[in-house]
């Protein structure tokens, strides 16, 4: 054990690391020991699973003098489209790419990734009023593939701060999609088991149509919100929504926090609505086995009859 | 297999253990130890630049017996980092097992593809 100590300490002044971070290193090591030893494991048995000193050093002395900010994603340009027109729309079908699309301070739509694109196997386009972005579609699985596609592509699409967006239709499998502090008209999303989270943003009408995919809202102004879930969740934080929602799901849950709207309307199976401060002007529920179970303070509209159950639970807290 | 992807499967795996509990060092390590070989593979490098990161954070505890233990928690942006990691890695993973079973799932299976054709080859 002690030898561990020496060599390490030996080892690290070697690679010429700080004398305040080869203490704390030496200090943290000899804390791992001696706790390894009250927990009745031999010297051996400890210092087996620490690894060689040489490799520890070398690992310690990469972590040491690496820079944190190289590791941070860097974002590629890929493409600038310069608007002219006060209103475009947006088509883009990414099966496999995580997607944020945030507000610009130019008015123009500037995509970014946060590596560099083969050209082959993407479309960017702007013509007619309309944006239309393609990627590849997640094709069988070869090992190069894997390696090179599938590390997590991240595109960001910057959005005009003058020209308005009435109309976004985006297609994915897997990917996850952001909307931060965006204003955008109609919002149509289909997908399959990525995740869908807006925040501080004013949208019209949302139709959400996925199976496995969760939307989360925070913050947000919407007209309308159509969701249609096989297994996925609804989470909306301090949203309002002026008109209607619907919300219709086999297992999907809603949980609704401090929202408002003018009407709610739920047809699910199992999925169960939990609902804090939720004040909807009209509301009507229906599920086979799903609870509905709502916490207000103020009163509501919620009621038993207007909740049509066959095994759920009904439960109003105030 | 090389370093680079062994250093990643041990950071996902540190960063499971932490998303749960707060961990003290020699507890990450022995409940590593249970499932996969650490000796070659240096964890407490990888807590370290977790740490320095930011994905985690440090604090210190006096233990009733011996010196302070340092503990280590999670932050919000290292459970994000978590998060993508497992995409990642579920991603990676879901094409390894697609290729893997591209003949069958049991070995039996695969193995009768394999006999059909090798004795094909032999006859002709």
């Amino acid at each position: 054990m002690k030898t561990f100590i020496v060599d390490l300490k030996r080892a690290l002044k070697k690679r010429q690391l700080s004398d305040s971070t080869i203490e704390e290193i030496v200090r943290d090591y000899d804390e791992m020991i001696h706790t390894g030893l009250e927990e009745g494991m031999s010297e051996e048995e400890i210092l087996k699973k620490f690894g060689s000193v040489e490799h520890v050093a070398e690992e310690l002395a990469r972590v040491e003098t690496s820079d944190p900010k190289a590791n941070a994603d860097e974002e590629t340009f890929i493409k600038r489209f310069d608007l002219t027109e006060d209103t475009y729309c947006i088509e883009v079908k990414l099966p496999t790419e995580n997607v944020t699309y945030q507000q610009g301070e130019d008015n123009a739509i500037v995509i970014t990734a946060n590596r560099a694109l083969d050209e082959k196997d993407y479309t960017f386009r702007y013509a007619n009023h309309r944006l239309t972005i393609i990627g590849p579609r997640a094709k069988g699985f070869g090992l190069f593939n894997l390696l090179t596609r599938h590390l997590h592509t991240a595109i960001t699409i910057t959005l005009p701060s003058k020209a308005t967006c009435e109309r976004l239709h985006h297609k994915a499998t897997n990917g996850h999609l952001t909307f931060k502090a965006v204003t955008i008209g109609d919002v149509r999303i289909n997908n399959v088991n990525g995740d869908v989270a807006a925040t501080q943003s004013t949208l019209n009408d949302i139709v959400y149509a996925t199976v496995n995919g969760d939307l989360m809202i925070e913050d947000t102004t919407v007209n309308s919100l159509t969701t249609n879930a096989v297994n996925g969740d609804v989470m909306l934080t301090k949203t309002t929504i002026k008109g209607a929602m619907h919300h219709e799901t086999v297992s999907g849950d809603a949980m609704l926090k401090q929202v408002t709207c003018a009407s709610f309307d739920m047809s699910a199976v199992s999925g169960d609505l939990t609902a804090e401060e939720f004040y909807p002007e009209s509301y009507k529920a229906h599920t086979v086995s799903g609870d509905v179970l709502v916490k207000n303070r103020k009163d509501h509209a919620i009621t038993k009859e207007n909740t049509r159950t066959l095994s759920g639970e009904f439960r109003v807290d105030a | 297999m090389n370093t680079q992807f062994k250093r990643g499967i041990l950071e996902i795996c540190v960063l499971a253990l932490l998303a749960e509990n707060d961990q003290y060092g020699y507890a990450i390590i022995h409940a590593l130890s249970q499932h996969i070989d650490v000796g070659e593979n240096t964890v407490y490098p990888i807590l370290r630049r977790l740490t320095k990161e930011g994905y985690t954070e440090t604090y210190l505890t006096e233990s009733k017996a011996g010196a302070p233990r340092k503990y280590y928690t999670m932050t919000k942006l290292g459970f994000a980092h978590y998060m993508k990691q497992r995409d990642e890695w579920s991603a990676f993973l879901a094409g390894v097992y697609q290729i893997l079973n591209r003949g069958g799932k049991k070995h039996e299976d695969l193995y009768r593809r394999f006999k059909a054709r090798t004795e094909k080859t032999t006859t002709e």
